[in-house]
């Protein structure tokens, strides 16, 4: 029986033409969607490279040139010397702090477009540093990237409303239901097998079309990942086939049923999320970018006034490097002394921006329990190691990075300062203070990235469960005589 | 006498205000024809419903070849076939895969050889047995929905207006298979507007009003009285 | 006609009830949104006001220093909106609304607030735009899709057609009749566009009529290709289904592939990149020689051996040199990275012609001053005033500073000389070029539609005839 109504449906779908155009639709979407998001990591991924290579070159030719500066004697500014700890400290430092995406970075662009990944490190304040960022078109930002997620949360869904809309209900207005009935078949069991099998001739092919190209392409995919990606779409699809099958059995007419599942799927795709991020900003707004810049020049005008005071305060911090305390108080020290006052001054702001954010993230994790969309996007996107827990990870190892630089910096400077390498006698040019470049801390980018919380696909699965439920005890009636819908009229 | 096949007890059904049946009883024999007929509202179509078992009735009982729809849905349409007015086919599949689809769902399991044999056997054109239903005519799919009564070995057969909208051959064409179904000893039950048709046809006709029956007439009586003046009379009288 | 075709279908949709709840949902969504759009463009005006207004005092209260740290100082500009701006903020959140200016360097611009945002909100948040562009289409479609369609099915078309209705009057009743009831989502953007006129200082008269005027258009698009197919159409599931997939395209799908597309086709280097050649091709062997030279002719110019027997300080003149020898290099560098994100705009804009959705967007960003090429007009004046401030501080160094004894140091007087910077968007009309294909494109959706129509209209009649 459950053969003969399979292979029935689809030999309705398939003379409707619609077998066909459904796999060429799934398959296209799937291939372009996944190649499109792979060159975009591609792309991040190659900047990473490149910048990983220029720190490298930057500490090999520093090497090769190392005997031709000894022995010269010519006149080198220090600003200019890539043997100069001040030079590098403040000016020509190769020295990169790099995100790069995760082999599953295809499946959800979701933030990588418009976060930084890469920061050219240099001693100035974190300030200057951490609001770098890549120069793209701000309206491909706007639009966002066409990646797996795209197609798994808004296309999908309207895909299998589009073929599953009609079901049971065609049958109901065209008399065939009354038919089976009388022949022994039963409206539930057709719903069933026609929404499993028109919404399989969406959802799988895409999904092994898709997690194919995964594997193939992105070699260091794990079995775990791939399996989460496929749970996800499934635990989400599933949600929407639930709804069409809630729909579907409240008995009323094709064109009445499609309306009402496209009124749902705005809603929860388009009008809720909107909503929702309208609320979340409204409740904890994000502080002023714009007050923020007329703070940080406050903080640098008050460093610079006070830089005497700066530099004591300083050294009291920083016993270590105040050794003899002659000649202490050069350009560069004073310079990393003012650096860590600004940014001393600044971190409140900071934190009120970091505190707004954590508000907000605080919301959103509940509020994303309105709409099964924002639940699979945000599962999406931190899968792909692309939202935010990754983010904070790569940025709190930035600042760790930062802080070891200025440290390295600070007292290396002080001890040549000490040993008077940077004027070893009147009128000639400084002594090589930084011979190896390999020296300067590089940044670790293996840092952890954190556990995924798959909670919320609970929350899918019992939406989607409690909708069958429904469905099915609504379906049952239509089984049941006196049922005004499968009457003969 | 045999006992009917399909068996009407003092049925009565109400739709809100509305009395829809009010104790109508009927039986229908082994290898007879009887045909219904009533104005419309008569009740006609919720006596269908309720041998169907898409209706529950208030009151009275049904039977088919012995067994109470209201109890076992399942069984007693195990019993019965019914060809509506527009027979709801699939309009993709052919009439060779409706056959067989609908025969199957009802457990039903023959070679293509053999379903094949049964539309020829309803007379549906060979030229048309594996083209797609939304090409056939009305009298066509009539010919698949009994075709599909047929594969079934149904002990009842109910028929909705079989007739309304068929041109004078395929009218006759379907009159001659119904009459060879009931030479095969299937009872049959027709609800008609056709007094030609019922007067041709029928063993016996039924004539109800307001969800009564108020005259039946016997084969005999049919050949000698005019079924329109009877029909009138009754309707009137009810009126 | 008009008149009882309105009664007849307003006495259906009331009845239908469906209609009735999205469009009041609708227009609850639209005021909501109306108001956020204004509270953070307040907001946000606010901010550039107190900031811009700070920045400048501290700017002359900077104190005694040499003009040339005056200079390595600098000054950050803010981005001015129009209070279109509430309407559709457009690109706002994905640019940078603040430049530093300074010397040797030109930044781009910093602070894209979408940076500070969760990912969530890609999901794109209930602006007035947002609510036009994308819901009231849908609402069109929900409303309109039955229109002519079901009472096709229910045998009232033919009934209407043969009582002596003219098909081209019905036709264009439907149509008036669902773009009449769109229009009244326009009432609160219309409402808020006379408020801001009155109110504002600088009133943006052309960009609101503009404004308004293209959001007419694409109403009428919908309400055109709404009625089409609903008369096209056999059934109205048909129609329904026909026009939430054009829906689905034109508005969620197409924008996203166009722009993907434009980006691959015209692609661009990464910003790491970028940096590294502005620093490599401004700091290089050609300029230390390029400064000999001119030192060189500088001297000879004047007949002198050593640039302290000069006339005037040389390390002001070198130093003006510099920037004018870097500015060649920023020039071609950024114009060709800004080609490149042009030639993406334009082929974006070409893609209006598969999408409207594309066309309208594009234009309402640019009425509302909110889009890319806006931000090039503020980017490019904030350079120029750089420039302009680099030339002031440089040229006072050369002219005054061999007077001074040891170091000079200018004050108050020289911070006064560089005016502050006031930017302001220029008459819309200067940029209509950049939107050529944009207008294209709603005009010819336009006419194909307006073409449609009739074709549909003869259908029509033809149906009568059967």
């Amino acid at each position: 029986m459950k053969r003969l109504m399979l292979v029935t449906e689809f030999k309705n779908l398939w003379r409707e033409k619609l077998v066909f155009a459904l796999l060429l639709t799934t398959s296209v979407l799937a291939l372009v969607a996944f190649l499109n998001a792979h060159y975009f990591a591609k792309k991040q991924h190659d900047v990473v490279l490149a910048a990983q290579q220029m720190q490298q070159q930057a500490i090999q030719d520093a090497k090769a040139r190392l005997p031709e500066r000894l022995a010269s004697t010519a006149d080198y500014k220090w600003w200019e010397d890539p043997y100069d700890l001040r030079g590098q400290a403040f000016y020509l430092m190769q020295n990169y702090a790099t995100k790069a995406p995760l082999a599953t970075s295809p499946i959800a662009t979701g933030q990588a477009d418009v976060l930084p990944y890469y920061f050219k490190m240099l001693i100035k304040e974190k300030q200057h540093i951490v609001h770098q960022y890549d120069y793209v078109h701000p309206l491909s930002l706007l639009l966002g990237q066409f990646d797996l997620s795209f197609v798994i949360v808004y296309l999908l869904p309207l895909l299998i409303i589009g073929i599953c809309f009609n079901a049971l209900a065609s049958e109901r207005q065209g008399g065939q239901l009354r038919l089976q009935m009388l022949q022994g078949g039963s409206a539930t069991r057709l719903l069933t097998y026609q929404l499993l099998l028109r919404s399989a001739l969406i959802v799988l092919p895409f999904l092994s079309i898709s997690s194919l190209l995964l594997v193939t392409i992105r070699e260091q995919l794990g079995v775990i990942e791939l399996l989460s990606y496929n749970l996800i779409a499934l635990c989400y699809s599933g949600f929407w086939i639930a709804l069409t099958a809630w729909v579907n059995s409240r008995a009323k007419s094709a064109a009445n049923n499609a309306a009402t599942l496209v009124t749902c799927w705005l809603a929860l795709v388009i009008v809720v999320p909107a909503l929702v991020n309208t609320s979340i900003a409204l409740l904890d707004p994000t502080p002023s970018r714009i007050h923020y810049i007329d703070s940080l020049r406050a903080a640098s005008d008050d460093a610079q006034k006070a830089s005497e005071k700066t530099l004591a305060q300083y050294f009291q911090d920083h016993p270590e490097l105040a050794k003899n305390g002659s000649g202490a108080s050069d350009y560069a020290t004073k310079k990393i002394a003012t650096i860590n006052s600004v940014e001393r001054a600044m971190e409140a702001q900071d934190v009120r921006f970091l505190t707004a954010q954590q508000a907000q993230q605080h919301n959103a994790q509940k509020l994303q329990y309105l709409s099964p969309a924002l639940i699979a996007q945000t599962l999406l996107v931190d899968l792909a190691g692309n939202g935010l827990a990754r983010h904070h990870a790569f940025m709190a190892e930035v600042e760790a990075h930062h802080q070891a630089l200025q440290r390295f910096f600070a007292s290396e400077i002080a001890k040549a300062n000490q040993k008077g390498d940077f004027a070893p006698c009147e009128g000639c040019s400084a002594k090589p203070t930084l011979t190896d470049l390999a020296d300067i801390p590089q940044f670790n980018s293996d840092f952890a990235t954190p556990v995924n919380n798959y909670t919320p696909l609970i929350w899918l699965l019992l939406l989607a469960a409690g909708l069958l439920v429904i469905a099915k005890r609504r379906v049952n009636k239509l089984d049941s005589a006196n049922n005004k819908e499968v009457l003969v009229v | 006498m045999t006992t009917p096949v399909i068996q009407i007890n003092n049925l009565q059904k109400r739709f809100g205000e509305y009395q829809a049946l009010q104790g109508l009883s009927l039986s229908v024999h082994q290898g007879e024809i009887l045909a219904l007929l009533g104005p419309n509202g008569a009740g006609k179509t919720t006596t269908i419903n309720c041998l169907l078992g898409f209706l529950q009735p208030d009151a009275g009982e049904i039977t088919i070849a012995g067994i109470n729809p209201q109890h076992d849905v399942v069984t007693a349409r195990q019993q019965l076939a019914y060809i509506p007015e527009q027979v709801a086919l699939y309009p993709r599949l052919s009439g060779i895969e409706n056959l067989a689809y609908f025969s199957k769902m009802a457990s039903i399991d023959k070679t293509d050889e053999a379903f094949r044999t049964l539309l020829s056997e309803v007379k549906l054109p060979s030229h048309a047995v594996d083209k797609p239903v939304a090409t056939y005519s009305k009298g066509m799919r009539q010919k698949v929905g009994i075709a599909i009564a047929l594969a079934k070995q149904a002990k009842a057969l109910i028929l909705d207006e079989p007739t309304s909208g068929l041109d004078p051959s395929a009218s006759h064409e379907f009159s001659q298979l119904i009459q060879s179904l009931a030479k095969q000893g299937v009872a049959i039950l027709m609800a008609t507007h056709d007094l030609y048709r019922a007067q041709e046809d029928a063993h016996r006709v039924a004539i109800i009003n307001q969800g009564q029956l108020v005259d039946t007439l016997v084969y005999e009586q049919l050949q000698e009285v005019q079924l329109e003046s009877v029909y009138l009379k009754h309707i009137k009288v009810g009126v | 006609m008009f008149q009882t075709t309105l009664k007849k279908e307003w006495l259906d949709t009331k009845r239908q009830g469906q209609a009735l709840w999205l469009g009041g949902i609708a227009i609850l969504l639209l005021l909501l949104a109306c108001l956020t759009g204004f509270k953070s463009h307040q907001s946000y005006q606010q901010a550039v006001t107190e900031v811009s207004q700070s920045e400048q005092l501290r700017w002359l209260n900077q104190g005694e220093k040499g003009p040339h740290s005056a200079a390595h100082y600098g000054i950050y500009v803010v981005k001015p909106t129009t209070p279109l701006a509430a309407l559709d903020a457009g690109l706002q959140a994905y640019q940078g609304n603040v430049l530093r200016l300074e010397a040797h360097i030109r930044n781009d611009s910093m602070f894209r607030s979408a940076q500070d945002s969760l990912p969530m909100s890609r999901f794109g948040s209930l602006s007035p735009a947002f609510v036009l562009q994308v819901l009231l289409p849908l609402l069109i479609i929900l409303i309109g899709y039955p229109l002519l369609a079901r009472e096709r099915e229910q045998g009232t078309l033919k009934q209407l057609l043969a009582s002596g209705a003219s098909p081209a009057k019905l036709f264009i009743a439907k149509c008036a009749l669902l773009f009449v009831i769109s229009c009244l989502f326009l009432l609160p953007v219309a409402l808020f566009l006379l408020y801001s006129q009155v109110t504002n200082a600088e009133p943006h008269t052309l960009r609101s009529g503009l404004f308004l005027l293209f959001y007419l258009v694409y109403l009428l698009l919908w309400s055109l290709l709404t009625t089409t197919l609903s008369s096209l159409l056999p059934t109205a599931r048909r129609a329904l289904v026909a026009l939430l997939t054009i829906w689905a395209f034109t508005t969620l799908l197409l924008p996203k592939l166009a722009m993907n597309i434009a980006t691959t086709i015209h692609p661009q280097g990464s910003g790491q990149a970028f940096q590294a050649k502005l620093e490599s091709e401004v700091y290089t062997e050609a300029r230390v020689e390029a400064i000999a030279q001119f030192k060189q002719q500088t001297l000879t110019q004047y007949g002198v051996g050593n640039v302290e027997d000069l006339p005037f300080d040389y390390a002001g003149a070198q130093l003006q040199f510099g920037e004018q020898y870097a500015d060649k290099i920023f020039d071609r560098l950024f114009s060709a990275r800004l080609a490149q994100l042009e030639a993406q705009s334009q082929s974006y804009q070409l893609a209006g012609m598969l999408t409207p959705f594309i066309a309208i967007q594009t234009l309402s960003m640019a009425t509302a001053a909110s889009d890319f090429t806006h931000q090039q007009a503020f980017e490019n004046a904030a350079e120029q005033h750089r420039r302009m401030m680099q030339e002031v501080l440089n040229f006072n160094q050369r002219d005054h500073g061999h007077k001074a004894d040891g170091h000079y140091t200018a004050g108050e007087e020289l911070w006064q000389q560089i005016p502050k910077f006031a930017f302001q968007y220029p008459n819309f009309v200067r940029y209509l070029p950049h939107y050529v294909i944009s207008l294209f494109s709603l005009s010819f959706w336009l006419i194909a539609l307006v073409l449609l129509s009739f074709f549909a209209i003869k259908k029509l009649r033809l149906e009568e005839q059967r």
